[in-house]
């Protein structure tokens, strides 16, 4: 029910359409753009690294603009708890988010497929496979930001707070899995599976730990 | 504050809320036995007011039949006309936003109601037909900015000040001090009270 309403208060605010746009215009983006592999996969990368971001804003911006209008407050009267408000946000957001991965990996793999040097179908589908982890993971910090702040500022705080992981991240890479820079560098990598079960693992992880604080603070706050 | 407390939406920074003799919020609680109404109801306003209180019905767990029966019953009783009832509520302004809250607040028959300066977008008259509640064994619980404005509607009247509750008296206990049902009328009626407590207890002491 939850997932239902959040997904129709996306799609009328246009959100959803902002979302999908931003992963499949990256995957347009590559497919348009002609280049060798390792040019497209780096764009590849930043790209979704972008979506992402713009991801974790709409996350904040949304479940912060459902506490400011009192529609939080509304179903928690309602015997709904606000756990149940929070998952359920958080899965409308992922689902629109993995769709337009789909999309954005699917475009990706038939233009890179497309050059002349050769790609693992496999590691490519794994290390995408991880970088929607990190996506979650993304979305679980916009949300915990929209948890605790007003709505102008939330998708700000969130935008930098996803951009300073993000660049922690890619510099401390390989030391710390990251799928992005393993998508960047996927030719060159010696087990690009691994990578990407490893950064799937520790992205999933973050992700529960940041819903779970996420949590805690949207029981602390007035709804 | 305090009913935003009770209703679960604000935190308290200490004790617990005891309602019928449970502490527990949830919809196993006293959760569906009692309904808030703020001065913005928080509804989603795409939705018709139909599908609001359906909704509402839909999330207390009621049978969609009585739902369907419940929702009729309330729409007449804030008078929302079919027309309205069956546009979003983004385009009939903010008193069909209220009408519909109240709406939907009367959905699950709540034993306990909070108004938190509720249906302030209405007319006097209309608001005060609409807070006369049908139904028995209902409590009403109000917070206002303008006691007076409420003169009718309510039997008790509290003072709080500082967290604390400083009086709970009849509404007649102003009438008779010749105070008026307004904050400074309830708040000299609570001095009075609280100086003569004070009298009383020098004179035993």
């Amino acid at each position: 029910m939850i997932i239902r309403l959040a997904l129709h208060e996306l799609w009328i605010s246009f959100r959803l359409l902002v979302l999908l746009a931003a992963y499949v215009g990256v995957g347009a983006t590559v497919a348009l753009l002609p280049g060798p592999l390792s040019t497209i996969l780096v764009r590849l990368a930043s790209g979704a690294a972008a979506a992402m971001v713009v991801g974790a804003a709409i996350a904040a911006w949304a479940l912060s603009r459902e506490r400011t209008l009192g529609r939080a407050g509304w179903l928690a009267t309602r015997s709904v708890s606000r756990a149940t408000i929070l998952v359920g946000w958080f899965l409308s957001l992922a689902l629109v988010s993995m769709l337009g991965l789909l999309a954005a990996g699917v475009l990706g793999w038939l233009t890179a497929s497309a050059s002349v040097a050769r790609l693992d179908a496999f590691a490519f589908a794994m290390t995408f496979g991880a970088i929607a982890c990190c996506a979650l993971a993304l979305l679980a910090l916009g949300l915990l930001v929209g948890a605790r702040l007003r709505p102008s500022a939330a998708p700000l705080v969130a935008v930098a707070a996803s951009v300073a992981i993000a660049g922690v991240a890619w510099l401390a890479a390989p030391r710390i899995p990251n799928p992005i820079a393993a998508l960047a560098q996927l030719p060159e990598l010696a087990s690009p599976i691994s990578t990407a079960v490893q950064g799937a693992g520790a992205s999933l992880a973050a992700a529960a730990a940041l819903l779970l604080v996420a949590r805690f603070a949207l029981d602390r706050v007035d709804l | 504050m305090l009913l935003r407390v009770i209703a679960g939406l604000s935190r308290a920074d200490g004790g617990e809320v005891w309602i019928a003799g449970t502490h527990d919020p949830t919809a196993e609680g006293w959760g569906r036995r009692m309904a808030y109404l703020g001065p913005d109801p928080g509804l989603y306003t795409w939705m018709t007011p139909i599908e609001a209180l359906h909704l509402s019905g839909k999330l207390l767990n009621l049978p969609p039949d009585d739902t369907a029966r419940r929702v009729e019953r309330a729409i007449e009783w804030v008078r929302i006309s079919e027309a309205s009832a069956s546009r979003p509520m983004s385009r009939g302004g903010v008193a069909l936003q209220q009408r519909t809250g109240l709406a939907a607040a009367l959905i699950g028959d709540p034993e306990v109601i909070l108004l938190d300066e509720p249906l302030r977008a209405l007319e006097a008259h209309e608001r005060s037909r609409l807070l006369k509640l049908p139904g028995q064994r209902r409590t009403m619980i109000f917070a206002s900015r303008y006691p007076a404005s409420e003169a009718g509607l309510v039997a008790q009247v509290a003072f709080l000040r500082e967290g604390r509750v400083e009086l709970i008296a009849p509404v007649g206990a102003l009438d008779r001090a010749k105070l008026p049902l307004s904050h400074a009328g309830i708040a000299a009626l609570a001095e009075m009270k609280a100086a003569g407590a004070n009298g009383r207890n020098a004179a035993s002491a």
